[in-house]
């Protein structure tokens, strides 16, 4: 058993280091496992792959990615600043709280984080040098600010997580992401806060409550689709996949036909774009699905717990030692191979402890969106600094304050379990 | 010639990928219409003994199990053109860091690599499994397809995963970045080169690779 898991383990980090594709790194450490175990490694691959992509859950995930390409569009970002501007503008530094609070919205609206940074950033960076923020704070804050999008529901990256988890359910997950999501929004706004004392910013003007309800209003149709999803699924109406092709539906009637940012001749592109991202998320999830079999089968989850059951007796011990691997992997790796990884081996110990598999799945997102904005690799960071026109050399140093804000997020969700498990209990 | 073929053949799997998604939405879209009209003619039935025989009686059996096969073909044949653009999401950091003629023999290696998976799993273990789901004669409960050809999709992408790949594994012997050279798809994040000295002239490996948007999810 332990040769299988040493071929397993070196020949997955040899590839991964070697820039082959993490899928296929995945599969190939796996063929040569079922190699050494004398089975017919190819078919057995094959199959085991195919059945892990034959899933009607997983088909939320390329609804989720179209739904998102149809509303990721500038127009809809520009109503949702409006309307965070009249909530929060007034208060000193206010363009740094409307800068989060508008990645908040709107990555839960269009579910990446990356879409909010370009998005978002594109109109708030301009913005905010223009009223005399530095770039590199500017820059930073949309970055940190834009993850949140993936804690706060709907969000593909808890479907992968459901379906790495076994037996989640994903609409538990989507409500455990509330509170923690805004947790991090509110631990940048803080930092935020530091920052305009410290440097005696001045707020927007206040803005009467007749304009809070008209940009409330001009924003609505695009926070609607929120609602549509979370309450479709709660009420019992539709299935995650159905809600999610519900969002697919109306943010085709808003952005096609209602708002008309997005024409008709685009949609091949999109369908395609759509199509080939979630081409590359399935081949990863078929590819996983084949190694957590084999680690099942080999009983690694296990033997993990064994190996770490000096830390058992400590399971706070334990918890912060499982974030600083995954705080370490998320620096070079994305977020879905991650998630796709670390979950079926790292799962079974935390809930031996009695730790709450959608806890356990909070913290690990909240960790890894860390990751997005962390050099030398985070998606987020590079958008960030390819639309605020910097470099990663000089927004790093602006970027501390918030790896703080979110670290103490991160903290306070990995020890309060609270903070995810009450909605999901409250609606049980 | 030969590139105008390629280049066809790679147009006509895009345009299957953009159907199948189409058709991916519409089936989920209709599986839940069609239960919803169900419940609306029960409910007028009961509630006030009108008959809809128009309205169909429930949600259509077929509608799930049909989008579950979309999505493996979207899933395989996808991940073939993906491999074609060099869109798959890889640990590009350490790679990075070496020297341009080093990362260049690592480029081909890992296309070495993707093309021999493709071969063993893709082709061969794929071709496998259709072979024998079909000799087991096994049939889907709502369509009644044969569940062999479902799984077609799999050494389909093998071969096309190969195909790709060879061009590609050419492309960086010749000293170029993968990819297909008419890609219109937007290029992947990468960040601005740091203010250090430069290795050596820019070689063509320095170009930004292009991705179709691997972190949607992220």
């Amino acid at each position: 058993m332990t040769v299988i898991i040493l071929i397993l383990l070196i020949s997955f980090i040899v590839m991964l280091v070697m820039d082959i594709p993490i899928a296929v790194a995945i599969t190939l450490a796996t063929f040569f496992c079922i190699l050494a175990n004398g089975d017919d490694a190819g078919f057995v691959l094959a199959l085991k792959m195919s059945n892990g992509i034959d899933s009607f859950t997983l088909l939320a995930i390329p609804f989720f990615i179209l739904s998102g390409l149809l509303m990721g569009q500038g127009g809809i970002a520009a109503r949702l600043i409006d309307f965070a501007s009249a909530l929060v503008g007034r208060f000193p530094g206010g363009l740094a709280y409307v800068n989060t609070l508008t990645c908040m919205l709107f990555g839960s609206i269009s579910g990446s984080a990356t879409a909010a940074v370009s998005s978002v950033g594109g109109f708030m960076i301009p913005e905010m040098l223009r009223k005399g923020y530095p770039r590199e704070f500017s820059v930073a804050l949309t970055t940190a600010a834009a993850t949140t999008g993936l804690i706060i529901p709907p969000s593909n990256i808890m479907i992968v997580y459901a379906v790495a988890a076994g037996s989640v359910s994903i609409i538990g997950l989507f409500l455990a992401g509330i509170i923690p999501g805004m947790l991090v929004g509110l631990c940048i706004m803080v930092s935020c806060y530091i920052w305009a004392r410290k440097n005696k910013l001045q707020g927007e003007a206040k803005t009467p409550w007749r304009e809070v309800l008209r940009a409330l209003f001009r924003a609505f149709p695009s926070l609607l689709l929120v609602l549509i999803v979370i309450g479709g699924i709660l009420s019992g109406l539709f299935t995650a996949t159905e809600a999610a092709v519900i969002a697919v539906a109306y943010s085709f009637l808003l952005a096609v036909v209602f708002y008309r940012e997005v024409k008709l001749a685009d949609l091949p592109q999109i369908l395609l774009k759509g199509g080939l991202t979630t081409a590359v998320v399935m081949l990863l999830i078929g590819a996983s699905s084949a190694m957590s079999w084999l680690l099942t089968t080999e009983n690694v989850p296990q033997t993990v717990s064994a190996a770490l059951s000096v830390l058992a007796n400590n399971p706070l011990l334990l918890f912060l030692a499982i974030n600083l691997l995954l705080l370490l992997v998320g620096t070079f790796m994305d977020m879905t191979p991650a998630v796709l990884i670390f979950t079926p081996i790292l799962l079974p110990v935390v809930t031996v402890l009695g730790m709450d598999p959608l806890h356990f799945g909070i913290m690990m997102i909240t960790n890894l969106c860390i990751g997005l904005c962390t050099p030398p690799v985070g998606t987020c960071l590079f958008v960030g600094c390819g639309v605020g026109k910097t470099t990663l050399a000089r927004v790093t140093p602006s970027l501390i304050p918030f790896f703080i804000a979110m670290f103490v997020a991160l903290m306070l969700i990995t020890y309060v379990p609270w903070f995810s498990t009450f909605l999901p209990n409250l609606f049980k | 010639m030969i590139f105008s073929i390629y280049r066809g053949l790679v147009r006509l799997l895009e345009w299957l990928l953009i159907v199948a998604m189409a058709l991916l939405v519409f089936d989920v879209l209709w599986g839940v219409i069609s239960r919803t009209l169900g419940t609306l003619r029960a409910w007028l039935m009961a509630a006030h003994d009108i008959h809809a025989p128009f309205l169909p009686s429930g949600q259509s059996p077929w509608t799930e199990e049909l989008a579950r096969f979309l999505l493996i073909w979207v899933g395989m044949l996808g991940a073939a053109v993906a491999f074609g653009r060099n869109g798959h999401l890889g640990v590009d950091y350490f790679v990075g860091k070496l020297h341009p003629a080093a990362r260049r023999w690592m480029q081909v290696i890992t296309w070495l690599t993707v093309i021999f998976f493709a071969a063993v799993v893709l082709l061969d273990g794929g071709w496998a499994l259709v072979r024998r789901t079909l000799e087991m004669g096994q049939e889907t409960p709502a369509l009644g397809i044969r569940k062999g050809w479902v799984y077609l999709a799999v050494p389909l992408s093998g071969a096309f995963t190969i195909l790709f790949g060879l061009v590609n594994l050419v492309i960086c012997l010749r000293g170029g970045a993968p990819g297909h050279p008419d890609n219109s798809v937007e290029p992947h994040p990468v960040a601005e080169p740091e203010p250090l000295p430069s290795p050596g002239p820019q070689g063509p490996l320095e170009e930004t690779s292009i991705t179709p948007e691997p972190d949607r999810l992220s």
